[in-house]
């Protein structure tokens, strides 16, 4: 009885373990390092940042992204153009093969359109991106913005 | 046929004298070029050196010359008004923008911050330089929104803002500029604008340009030096 229950276990254990590797070795697309930077609470729109990599052989084209807590997500690119700051809607992204795409200040970013919900720190937000006919869910955590001082002053 | 020869030398002659002074002209030139061009260039040099004698880290933002802002009519964020003289007795940083945009301004009002945690350093003494979020989308930035949103960044922080034609007095003198753009829905349109900050300085002159990508340690380090460098600051 007490062997019986040892090895089914034992056998749990293993085929959590081969499961979760398996899926780790098989995911090809990986969405990681997602967040939002914190904002006023007046404020309607925010940003989302994250990194995308595609360890295939084929390139990957996002061609959606929904949140709950949202009306809409668009993905943008901040451009520097005519001596203005603009910001282009991508109607779709393309991660090409073996490569990754980051999204990051002042360049690629969610841009998460009329809140549903009060957004604070540690807040999570999940976003379902659709890559072709896969879907991922990512939680992407609200935190504190700061700019890195990268001086590292020596005045006290 | 007496006259004809006269003539022909009296052509010669003046012939003659205009070669020689071509020859000459073009011998001294080549030697001006060669040799006594750089004597008289040195003072040339020299008239532009009194503007190369800018401090090389303030050289490629500060403007010697300045320009004096008029007209300013804007709005504070706590609904009080806002004009050049407001400009006077301290430093001012300007940066354009509006409170829907995700990306540039968060990240601007941030480097910002960072480098107000740093402007003691700059100097004790002086009065406290002071920051104006200008939104140039007054349709949807009123006071009640703009006040939240700019003292989240810093509680010193000022928005100000104002209808179209007072915004456009400010923007063309500093020559920021701002643009609308669809979004999806009516509501949801963008603003593009310049992403600059801009120095004001205590006699209320548009004085220096500070341009993207904003480094937190270089608005200090330039800042500081234009602060010293100025002449009654
Ligand atoms: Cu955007």
């Amino acid at each position: 009885m007490f062997l019986k229950k040892y090895f089914s276990l034992l056998w749990v254990i293993f085929v959590t373990l081969f499961a979760t590797t398996s899926i780790q070795a098989s995911e090809p697309v990986k969405i990681t390092d997602a967040w939002i930077p914190e904002a006023p609470p007046v404020v309607k729109v925010m940003a989302g940042y994250l990194k995308i990599s595609n360890s295939t052989a084929n390139d990957i084209v996002i061609t959606q992204v929904k949140s709950a807590d949202f009306e809409t997500v668009e993905i943008h690119q901040t451009v520097e153009k005519d001596g203005m700051a603009r910001m282009l809607k991508q109607d779709k992204l393309v991660v090409p093969a073996d490569s990754e795409v980051v999204f990051q200040r002042g360049g690629l970013h969610l841009m998460l359109i009329n809140k549903k919900r009060a957004l604070k720190k540690g807040d999570k937000v999940i976003l379902n991106f659709s890559v072709g006919k896969s879907r991922y869910r990512v939680a992407a955590e609200v935190k504190e913005a700061a700019i890195e001082d990268h001086s590292h002053h020596h005045h006290h | 046929m007496n006259p004809e020869p006269n003539k022909q030398s009296g052509a010669a002659r003046p012939a003659f004298i205009i070669l020689t002074i071509g020859i000459v002209a073009m011998l001294l030139g080549s030697l001006f070029w060669l040799y006594l061009r750089p004597h008289f260039m040195a003072p040339v040099q020299s008239g532009i050196s009194s503007e190369q004698a800018l401090p090389k880290e303030i050289a490629s933002v500060y403007i010697p010359k300045g320009r004096p802002l008029a007209g300013i009519r804007l709005t504070d964020h706590n609904n009080q008004p806002f004009t050049e003289e407001h400009f006077k007795g301290k430093w001012s940083f300007l940066f354009f923008g509006f409170t829907h945009c995700p990306d540039v301004c968060p990240t601007t009002l941030l480097v910002m911050k960072a480098v107000w945690a740093r402007m003691p350093e700059a100097d004790k003494q002086a009065p406290e330089p002071q920051l104006l979020f200008v939104s140039v989308d007054p349709d949807r930035d009123t006071p009640q929104i703009l006040k939240p949103y700019t003292t989240f960044y810093h509680p010193d922080f000022l928005g100000v803002t104002a209808e179209h034609k007072f915004l456009d007095i400010l923007t063309t003198q500093v020559g920021a500029l701002y643009g609308y753009e669809d979004g999806e829905t009516e509501k949801d349109y963008t603003v593009n604008h310049s992403a600059q900050v801009i120095l004001v300085d205590p006699q209320g002159h548009f004085r220096a340009v500070f341009s993207p990508p904003l480094q937190v340690d270089e608005i200090v380090k330039t800042f500081t030096a234009i602060r010293e460098y100025h002449p009654g600051s």
